[in-house]
Formats: structure tokens, C-alpha cells, sequence
């Protein structure tokens, strides 16, 4: 095969040599014969085709070879063909650009050589293209079997490229000596298209690479060459659907963007509406005159003529007429629903006292009666329900920093509970949650209701007020430590004021309101409507602003927690009425012949601690000089237990401290009781002196306590008395040192006591240190406190 | 009783502006925000805060200190914004209680005025131990002289009756060094001028004066060079007068016999604390308090023929809260404080300018905003339009929604 394709090789050099040296001879001859050796030559080719074909069946491959190559040939011409139509466009543009004849002729002449030269190197690269598909698939047919057998066709294809290559080299050649004069412009016509070539070179690539799809498209035989074209097909079909995807989507584009101006356009139209509606609204509501009215409103009519009925009314509200307003708004409140009613009668209650100027006492005690009366007429709820709203109005007020309004609201909130609709216990809370701040505002606050309702607060629960009263100290002091000065200075009037008040309210020395006289009237009203039934009672300021609370939330605790503690308070109430019974029998059986008596002695012995009993005792509020019985109770009881208990000595120091009538009623009781030691049985007596050892002790009362008694005068003491006064001092003498030197020191500095210290040294001298050594050192110690006349304390 | 003044309007408007311009607020005037900075005495801001002062006001922030100082002031400010507080303020620190004897005095041009002031001065007092004493006409003479021979620090009254009290030698003046005029620009008329000066005579030649009014025309500063001393001005334009915390409303009723009917709605619309209605004679005062009373209001009226105990039982009525409408004519309209009035109505416009701005100043106290409305009939438009123009302000028609504008 190689060997063929060299012979074939050096024939075409032989051919171009004759060629050669019969162009310089005659060109144009030359030209037809060359024409006419073509046609020859294809003709030859043909027939020597058939005649192998007919010879041999077993050369069939060779034979869909030569065909190969044939088709191929048919293709090239038909390239030649489109390529002269371009050069023919070409060539007619070029002619239109030149204006004169002379140069049109020169310029066909030029075109028609430059068409030549260029069809010369359109076969030259046309060729080499040739080459390189043929090197591939030489290549992909190598891999396959039959790759042998194509190298004697590529050999044929060469030889046939390389006579048209030296065609065009020798017409080249002919036209430089005929027109030597106009090398420069040819050479740049020659670079404008060399640059057509390269365009040229692109589309006949393309070309090449379609041409070689049909080819295999139609060889059937060879399937293996159809699947590697295939896929770059597919691919090419993909990128094409993609492209159309491309373009849905910048179709989608302009589709959004077209809504999008769209969008605003109905916003703006929106925008433009607003301006216009506001002057309507304007025109429509301008005030009219009553007869001249057309009607309007946003609530429903029933419910704006409620409101306007309601408004009208609580503008004529006072004390004159507080009766009769509640009584015609009770009726509007039970024409309607109970929750809208109740909703507009809270919201123009809360508008008329929150809203308006700097409010007085009066107006606020009218509006709180007002409350209370429709509580009492129409329900509970409705009271509930408003101190509800009436928590969140203030909460808003607070934020909102409006201090007139807070005042009005405060002064309210001070009727509500006077006038019984709200417990003291739901002001304390709201009190200690308002002390834990304190800040200008708070101050504010604090004054205000203390000063309308602090002695009512006090009278109800003293221990709440001893609580408020502690958190106000602690939080004052907190902020008295880390304010700065400026802040102090501030702050100090107004804290100072207020710290006052309380002082004053906790010592009791603040004169009732005068104005609470002016409310009597209102008072029987309400009593008349039975006031107390409605007084809510258990409530926390927390649960009035809790925004879950659902059902009757005003009752005392859960429902369904009640229905649990039903058995425990059937129990309690069970326990106490039996205790009741007992103490009842007990308090006969002692002689308490008087209620106030026995009520004292029931506080006293069912106390759970001293300062329960306490607390109890001082509620009682007994009037002029019954409280007296209250020492002389607790006195006896002491007494009469079997085995002497200190409850009852803790009790009397705290009633001592407290009040000082209750020290001279203790003093005034225990010298009734010395009177009686002649005739007073052992066990009592015992009792007697260690209560009066421990009243010592305490410092409740002094030693003095016994000057009544003569201890100087042996004739006076009997038996009872010294064995009496025996325990009182042994008892004495048993305390720490320091104390039995404060306690007989207490008894030396008074000047008249005189006499009482000799009798008190003679008689520890006589008849505890004589019969008990063990107290001698005791003694003298206090021996010398009784001279430690300057009184100082150990 | 004492009349308004009509000066005439062709003298007011002839005043020469270059003259105007020499009167206005002094400079170096400075407002002091709290009353802790002022040097206010413990006990008297005890007094202040119990009264239900949070703050000083924009006059009695820079008038007191001036006044403190023992200087010569000019003071102008609208109704409501504390002019009887700040004078009982300054009385109350200037005065020195431990000394039994007049050391300041107050002259008011009517008995109402008079007694409010006294009692602003007690309540503000109330931990100072000040006596203050009202000596106006209508009252006992007799109760007058065992007064001030008792022994009081400050005297509140009406020029006669001071001046009969000063003739009498009942009213000792050696002691006095603060002189006070409220409703300057009434007392320095026509009508009381002469009794002004019949009293100024008596007393001590150092005295410090203070002249405080809503209104002072042009004529009134100028008077006021003859007997005061370097004094320190503080004024306020006459266009601010009206616009602060006041919303001024007419509404057109067309007919005086619709005006009661527009009354009772403007009651179920708008939510009122107390009131106060202006009538322009005593006659309807009477018919307009019959009528109301009719519709369950419970009404207090007053006007100048009623004796002078009725009228202060009313005044008490009022200010307690016993009842929330007061009906009256102008007798009552200058300077009295009640704290709770959030609405003035003029049920008749006033006849004079100066008039208007003494009604409306009834409400809008203590920097919560308060509303005028008027009742104007047809005839009544021109008028109207006058005291918008004339005080710079604007009065606009009731809207329907006025309740949620307020």
C-alpha cells in the first residue's frame, strides 16, 4: 500500500513538471487542454472502477470506498459553485464603490484575478481540512479492523488535491509579469482577503462538519461510527432547548417587569385616593346643629346612642343626683347586652375621670358612688370588670407619664375602696408594687391615696400597713444610697413629704378627712342598696392586668380549685365551732361574766403566738376603759395554768410596749394580787412571782413594782409571803450577771427608793442567802448594784 | 359694682408703633424650671406641692424670681397659667410671719377675685402659719377691723374698701413693702384709677409694685413710669394670648331660640367636667338655670345683683364640685381659678374684645387642654371674625367628630 502511494506521489511531480514547461508556451491553450485532461481523467477513473467491480465480487469493500470518494468529489464541486456566488456579490460591491469607467474596467480585471487567487487558496485550505478528517478517521478505522484498506484511497485523495493546488500556483505565476505596475495595490487587495479567507476558513469548518454528518448518516454498514455523531447531536438539539428555555424566561422577565409598573400604578392610584378621601371626611363630618343633623357614625346606631345617652348623663352626675342617674343608667345597662353595656359605661367612666382637668376630691368620690351603685344594682360583674379596665387605664396612663391623670385615676381608685367596691387588701398589693419603684411619680401616687384613704387603710389591716410601710423604708434607703447628689436633691422634698405621712398615719396622729362627713349622705344610699354583698375581696393588682383571665376571675380563688378545699373548709369549719363551744365553756367556767371579758379570753387562749393574740387584741378596739380587762384576763389566765407558761409574760410586754396604760394597768393589777397572797393557794402564787421575775427581767416593769410591799417589817411577813417573795428573788437571782446587776441597778437611782433598797437587802440577806449558799456571790453583786447610784449599766 | 372699661377702640389703634417697641420683656430674664431652684422656703414648697403644683408655669418661672428680689415687675400672661399662684407664691416668701403686721397688699378690681386670692394665699400657706385677710366691700366692717387689729400679713381686697380701712387707721401701712395690682389694666381705667392713687398715698415711699394682667394696652405701660421704678417687663405678645391649651369653636345655630337645644347635645357629646356659660344679661342667666335645672343638671348661675354671701355659697358650690354647670354673666369671668373647668360656652359672644379672652381663660389649666365653644347667630359672625383678627387666633366650626379631637 505504502509503495502505491509513493508511485502515485512522484507521477503528480512529473505531471506538474510537463505542465510547467507547456504553460510557457500558451497560456489559454494550456488552459482548455488542462480542462479536457480533467474530464478524461474522471472518466478514466470511472471506468476502471466498473471494470474492477465487474472482475472481482471479493473486492466489495474497495468498491463502497471508491464510491466514498466519489460522493465526496460531487461535493467539492458544488462548493466551488456557492463559493464563485460569492465572489460574484462580492465583486459587484466593489465595482459600485469605484465612480469612474476606467477604473471600473481595471477593477473587473483586478476582481476577476483576485477571485482566482483566492479560489487557489480556498482548494489549498480545503484541502489540508481534507486531510485532517481523513487523519481522524483514519485514526477511529485503525481502531477498527478495516482501518488497513483506506490507506490506498487516502493516497488517491492526495494526488487529486495536490493537481488543483498546482493549478492555482502556475495561474499566479502567468498574471505577475503582465501587470508588474500595480504590484503595491495588489498587495493590499491581497491582505483584505486574506482576511476574507479566515472568515472563509470558519463557515467552510462548519460546513465540512455537516457535510461529514450526512456521510455517515447514509453509511448503514458502519454503526459504530453513527454513535460518537450522534451524541454531539443531541447535545446541540439540548443547548437549542435550553436557549428556548433562556427565552421563556426573559419572556417571564418582561411579564414581571410589565406587572411590576402595573403594581405601582395601583399604588399610586391608591396614594392618590388618600388626600382625597381626608377632605371628605372632613366635609362629611363638620358639626351641625341638632335640628340641622343628617346621621352618622362608625358604631353601630344602637350602640352610638347608648354611648351618647350615657355621656349625657354621667355630665350631669353629682351628689345631688348620684341616686337617680345610677338608677336611670341601671335601666340603659339592662336594655342591652351585658358586656357591651358594661364596656361603654367603663370607657366613658374611665374618659370622664382620666381625661379631664386636675379633678377633685368630690368629683372622684361621685364617680366611685356611682360604681358602687351600679354594682349593687346591676351585678358584681360590672364592678369586676371595671377595676379591670381601671387597672389597664392606669397602666397606659403610667407609661404615658400624664401625672394629672394618674392623680384623677388615684383619687378614684381611693373612693373605690371607701365606698366598699374594692377590698383594702387589692390597694395594699397595688401600694407595695408602687413602693418597690418610688420614683417621682410613684411619690405622687403614694401621697395622693394616702392622704384620701391612708387611716381607712390602716384601720382595716395593720399588719399590711406595717408591711408597705417596711417596703417603702427599704427601697427609699436603696435609692438614698445610690442616687447621686442632683438626684437627691430632687427627689428629697417630695420622699421627705411623703415619709411624713406615713409616719404620721403609722403613729396614728392624722386627723380623718374632714370631707368624709360631706359623704355621709352617699353612704346611707349605698348602705340602703346593701353595699357589702358586692365588695370584692382576694384580689391581686397582677390578676387585674392579666390578660388570660376568664369566667367569674373576681370570685375568691379558681372554681375548680373551691370545689376542692370544699372538704377542708367544711373541716375548718367544723374545728373552729367546736373550739368556739370549748372556749365558751371555759371562759364561763373562769368567771368571765362580760363580753368583753370572754372575748378577750377567747383571743388570749386560742392565739396562735403572742403576736397573733397581739393583733387580735388591739382589732378588738375596746372603747374607754374596758381595755383594762385585758391585763387583768391575761393576768388571770397565767395564773391558773398547771404548769407556768411564758406565752403569757411575752404577750403583756408587747401590750406594755405598745400602750403605756397597759404598764400602769399591769402595775395597778399585780398590787390587787399581792394583796391577796394571805389567801392565794401555793401553785398560784409560784406562777404569780415568776411572771413578776420575768415582767423584771424584761424590763417591762421595774423592781419598784414591789416598793407597795413593806419587806423591812418582820411582824408583816407571814409565811406565804416569804416563801412567795423567796421564789420571786431566787428567780431573780438565777439570771446572767450582767442582767441581775442591770435589774437592781434600775431599782438605785430612783432617790426615793431608799427605804425599798434596805428592805430588799434585808430581806435577800434574812432569807435566801441564809437558807441558799450557793446565791451569796449573787447577792453581793446585787448589793452593789443597789449603791451604784450613777446607774451604769453592766 | 365696678363696670368694664370702654376705651376707645380709635385711641388703641392710633397707638404709635415706635412707642410700642420700647416695651418688651426685659432681657436677662431667665426661666428657672423647678421650684427647688428658686429658693423657695421647705414649708412653702410643702404648701405648693400640696396645692398640686408638679412645676412652675412659663410666667411663674421668670416672674418670681424677680419679685423675690424685691424688684419692680411687669407681668402679662394669659389666663390659666398660674398669675393668682404666683402672686400668693411670692407673697408667701417675701412675707416674714413672725412679725403681726401688713406687709403686703393686693388690690383686685371685684370681691370674687379678691377672696380667691386670700384663699390661694392660705392654701399655699397652709404650713407657714400666714393670715391673710379679704377686705372687700359687701362684707361686715366691724368683722373687717377685728381682722387687722388682730393681726394679719397680707391684705387681699378691692381698692374702696382698703381705702376706707387705710382712713380709718384699721389698716396700718409702715409695714408694708410689696404692692400688688391684679387686672392691672382694669384697675389703672378710668374707673378705679383715682382710688388706686388715694391708696397709693398711704403708703411707705420704697414700696415694690407688681402689675399682673392677661391684658395691657399701649396707655396702661406708659402710666406705669409715673410710680414704678426700673421695673422688669415681662410680657407676652398679644397673638400668643389665646393660642396656648385653649381650642376655640363656634357653632352656627342661626337662631337665638336654638341655642338651648345645641346646649344639651353638646352634653351627650363631649365628656365635661365642669362647666362654665356666659350670658350676656341676668335675665337669661335666670331663664337659662331654670331651664337646665328642669333637665336634671344640677346648675349653680351668679351674676351681679345677688348678694354678696349668695355669691360666694355659689363660688363654694362651684369649686367643690357640688355642682358642675355655673351660669353667669362677666361679673364672674376675670381671674378666678376653679381647677376642674374643662369647657367655657359662650351662650351669648361678649361685647367687648378684651372681654372674650377673660371668659375663655376659665379653662385649659394646668397644661390640660381646655375648649371654648361659641354660639353665634347669623348677626353674630361679624363679631366673631373682629376677636379672631383682633387676638390673632383662629376659630374654627365644630366639627362632628370635635369629641375625638379633643
Amino acid at each position: 500500500m505504502e509503495k502505491q502511494t509513493l508511485e502515485q506521489s512522484r507521477r503528480e511531480r512529473r505531471k506538474e513538471s510537463r505542465l510547467a514547461k507547456n504553460a510557457s508556451k500558451h497560456q489559454s491553450w494550456l488552459l482548455h487542454q488542462k480542462s479536457r485532461a480533467m474530464k478524461k481523467h474522471g472518466n478514466d477513473s470511472d471506468s476502471e472502477l466498473e471494470t474492477k467491480s465487474k472482475s472481482d465480487t471479493s473486492v466489495s469493500p474497495s468498491v463502497k470506498v471508491l464510491k466514498e470518494a466519489q460522493v465526496e468529489k460531487f461535493e467539492s464541486y458544488s462548493r466551488k459553485y456557492e463559493t464563485d456566488e460569492e465572489y460574484m456579490l462580492s465583486e459587484e460591491e466593489r465595482g459600485g464603490s469605484v465612480a469612474k469607467k476606467k477604473k471600473k474596467t481595471k477593477g473587473s480585471s483586478k476582481s476577476s484575478g483576485k477571485s482566482m487567487v483566492e479560489m487557489g487558496m480556498q482548494l489549498v485550505s480545503i484541502a489540508a481540512e481534507k486531510d485532517l478528517e481523513l487523519e481522524r478517521k483514519l485514526s477511529k478505522k485503525l481502531k477498527v479492523k478495516e482501518g488497513k484498506l483506506r490507506g490506498v484511497d487516502d493516497g488517491l485523495n492526495i494526488i487529486l488535491d495536490g493537481m488543483s493546488s498546482a493549478f492555482d500556483f502556475i495561474m499566479g505565476e502567468g498574471e505577475v509579469p503582465g501587470t508588474g505596475e500595480l504590484s503595491a495595490m495588489r498587495l493590499k487587495k491581497s491582505l483584505s482577503s486574506k482576511k476574507d479567507k479566515l472568515s472563509n476558513k470558519r463557515i467552510k469548518v462548519e460546513a465540512v462538519v455537516a457535510v461529514s454528518g450526512h456521510v455517515e448518516t447514509s453509511d448503514e454498514d458502519i454503526e459504530s461510527d453513527d454513535v460518537p455523531d450522534s451524541v454531539p447531536s443531541r447535545k446541540k438539539h439540548k443547548k437549542r432547548k435550553v436557549s428556548g428555555q433562556q427565552q421563556k424566561d426573559n419572556v417571564e422577565d418582561d411579564g414581571v417587569g410589565m406587572s411590576k409598573p402595573v403594581e405601582s400604578c395601583g399604588k399610586e392610584v391608591k396614594l392618590g385616593d388618600a388626600p382625597a378621601e381626608v377632605p371628605e371626611k372632613k366635609a362629611k363630618e363638620k358639626y351641625i346643629a341638632p335640628h340641622l343633623r343628617a346621621r352618622a357614625g362608625n358604631e353601630p346606631e344602637e350602640h352610638t346612642q347608648i354611648r351618647r345617652r350615657v355621656r349625657g348623663l354621667l355630665n350631669r352626675l353629682s351628689e345631688s343626683n348620684v341616686e337617680s342617674i345610677t338608677g336611670e343608667l341601671s335601666l340603659i345597662f339592662q336594655s342591652v347586652a351585658r358586656s357591651v353595656a358594661s364596656q361603654i359605661l367603663t370607657e366613658e367612666v374611665l374618659a370622664s375621670c382620666s381625661s379631664g382637668p386636675r379633678g377633685n376630691q368630690q368629683y372622684a368620690a361621685v364617680f366611685a358612688a356611682f360604681v358602687a351603685g351600679m354594682a349593687c344594682l346591676v351585678g358584681v360583674d360590672f364592678s369586676a370588670k371595671f377595676v379591670a379596665s381601671f387597672a389597664k387605664c392606669f397602666e397606659d396612663e403610667y407609661n404615658k407619664e400624664d401625672n394629672l391623670s394618674l392623680r384623677n385615676l388615684i383619687l378614684l381608685l381611693s373612693y373605690l375602696c371607701i365606698f366598699g367596691v374594692c377590698s383594702s387588701d387589692l390597694i395594699y398589693d397595688f401600694l407595695v408594687m408602687v413602693s418597690k419603684r418610688l420614683t417621682e411619680a410613684d411619690v405622687s401616687i403614694i401621697l395622693t391615696l394616702l392622704q384620701c384613704c391612708g387611716m381607712k387603710l390602716r384601720a382595716d389591716d395593720p399588719a399590711a400597713m406595717k408591711d408597705f410601710i417596711l417596703s417603702v423604708q427599704n427601697t427609699s434607703n436603696k435609692l438614698k444610697a445610690s442616687s447621686e447628689d442632683d438626684n437627691e436633691k430632687k427627689n428629697s422634698k417630695r420622699m421627705e413629704f411623703m415619709l411624713e405621712i406615713i409616719c404620721d398615719i403609722k403613729n396614728n396622729k392624722r386627723k380623718p378627712n374632714e370631707d368624709s362627713a360631706h359623704h355621709t349622705r352617699i353612704k346611707k344610699w349605698l348602705r340602703k342598696l346593701r353595699v357589702d354583698d358586692i365588695l370584692i375581696r382576694g384580689l391581686k393588682w397582677s390578676k387585674l392586668l392579666d390578660p388570660d383571665k376568664k369566667g367569674q376571675w373576681w370570685l375568691s380563688g379558681d372554681v375548680a380549685s373551691s370545689t376542692g378545699n370544699v372538704e377542708e373548709v367544711a373541716n375548718r369549719i367544723d374545728k373552729d365551732v367546736l373550739e368556739t363551744q370549748r372556749m365558751l365553756q371555759l371562759a364561763a367556767a373562769q368567771k368571765m361574766n362580760t363580753d368583753a371579758r370572754r372575748a378577750i379570753f377567747c383571743i388570749i387562749m386560742s392565739g396562735e403566738d403572742y403576736l397573733d393574740a397581739f393583733e387580735k387584741l388591739l382589732r378588738l378596739e375596746l372603747p374607754g376603759k374596758q381595755d383594762r380587762d385585758i391585763m387583768r384576763v391575761l393576768v388571770e389566765c397565767c395564773l391558773q395554768e398547771k404548769v407556768f407558761n411564758k406565752y403569757y409574760t411575752v404577750l403583756a410586754s408587747k401590750l406594755c410596749e405598745h400602750d403605756k396604760n397597759h404598764k400602769f394597768t399591769l402595775q395597778f393589777c399585780l398590787w390587787d394580787q399581792f394583796k391577796d397572797l394571805e389567801s392565794m393557794p401555793l401553785m398560784r402564787s409560784m406562777h404569780l412571782a415568776k411572771f413578776v421575775a420575768e415582767m423584771v427581767a424584761s424590763f417591762t416593769l421595774s423592781l419598784s413594782v414591789l416598793k407597795t410591799v413593806d419587806l423591812n417589817d418582820i411582824t408583816l411577813l407571814t409565811p406565804k409571803r416569804i416563801m412567795h417573795f423567796r421564789i420571786l428573788f431566787e428567780a431573780i437571782l438565777e439570771y446572767p450577771e450582767n442582767l441581775v446587776w442591770n435589774i437592781f441597778t434600775r431599782a438605785a437611782v430612783t432617790p426615793e427608793l431608799e427605804s425599798f433598797r434596805q428592805g430588799l437587802e434585808f430581806f435577800i440577806k434574812e432569807y435566801i442567802v441564809k437558807t441558799n449558799k450557793d446565791l451569796t456571790q449573787k447577792f453581793k453583786l446585787a448589793k452593789r448594784a443597789l449603791n451604784n447610784v450613777e446607774g451604769i449599766l453592766m | 359694682m365696678a363696670t368694664t372699661s370702654v376705651v376707645p377702640a380709635n385711641r388703641r389703634r392710633a397707638a404709635n408703633p415706635a412707642e410700642e417697641m420700647d416695651f418688651e420683656t426685659t432681657e436677662g430674664v431667665k426661666a428657672i424650671a423647678s421650684f427647688e431652684e428658686m429658693g423657695i422656703k421647705d414649708d412653702l414648697l410643702r404648701g405648693i406641692y400640696q396645692y398640686g403644683f408638679e412645676k412652675p408655669s412659663a410666667i411663674q418661672q421668670r416672674a418670681v424670681t424677680p419679685i423675690i428680689q424685691g424688684r419692680d415687675v411687669i407681668a402679662q400672661a394669659q389666663s390659666g397659667t398660674g398669675k393668682t399662684s404666683m402672686i400668693a407664691l411670692t407673697v408667701c416668701q417675701v412675707v416674714d410671719t413672725s412679725v403681726r403686721e401688713v406687709q403686703a397688699l393686693i388690690l383686685s378690681p371685684t370681691r370674687e377675685l379678691a377672696s380667691q386670692t386670700e384663699k390661694v394665699i392660705l392654701a399655699i400657706g397652709d404650713f407657714i402659719n400666714i393670715q391673710a385677710h379679704a377686705c372687700v366691700g359687701g362684707k361686715s366692717v366691724g368683722e373687717d377691723i377685728r381682722k387687722l387689729e388682730y393681726g394679719v400679713h397680707v391684705v387681699s381686697g378691692t381698692p374702696g374698701r382698703v381705702c376706707d380701712m387705710i382712713k380709718r387707721r384699721t389698716l396700718r401701712t409702715r409695714a408694708i413693702k410689696m404692692l400688688v395690682l391684679d387686672e392691672s389694666d382694669e384697675m389703672l381705667s378710668r374707673g378705679f384709677k383715682d382710688q388706686i392713687y388715694d391708696v397709693y398715698r398711704y403708703l411707705p415711699p420704697d414700696l415694690q409694685v407688681c402689675l399682673i394682667s392677661a391684658t395691657l394696652p399701649h396707655e396702661i405701660l406708659e402710666m406705669t413710669n409715673k410710680f414704678m421704678t426700673d421695673p422688669v417687663r415681662i410680657l407676652v405678645k398679644r397673638d400668643e394670648l389665646t393660642l396656648e391649651g385653649i381650642k376655640q369653636f363656634f357653632v352656627a345655630v342661626e337662631r337665638e331660640e336654638w341655642k338651648f337645644d345645641t346646649l344639651c347635645d353638646l352634653y351627650d357629646t363631649l365628656t365635661i367636667t365642669q362647666a362654665v356659660i356666659f350670658c350676656n344679661t341676668k335675665r337669661k342667666v335666670d331663664w337659662l338655670t331654670e331651664k337646665m335645672r328642669n333637665n336634671n343638671f344640677t346648675v349653680s348661675s351668679m351674676h351681679g345683683d345677688m348678694p354678696q354671701k349668695e355669691r360666694d355659697a355659689i363660688m363654694g358650690e362651684f369649686r367643690a364640685g357640688t355642682t358642675r354647670v355655673l351660669i353667669t354673666t362677666d361679673v364672674w369671668a376675670r381671674g378666678l381659678d376653679v381647677q376642674q373647668v374643662s369647657l367655657v360656652i359662650n351662650y351669648d359672644l361678649p361685647n367687648n374684645r378684651e372681654l372674650y379672652i377673660h371668659r375663655i381663660g376659665r379653662s385649659g389649666r394646668f397644661g390640660r387642654k381646655g375648649v371654648a365653644i361659641n354660639f353665634v347667630k347669623s348677626d353674630d359672625i361679624k363679631i366673631l371674625r373682629d376677636i379672631e383678627q383682633y387676638y390673632s387666633t383662629q376659630i374654627d366650626e365644630m366639627p362632628m367628630n370635635v369629641a375625638d379631637l379633643i
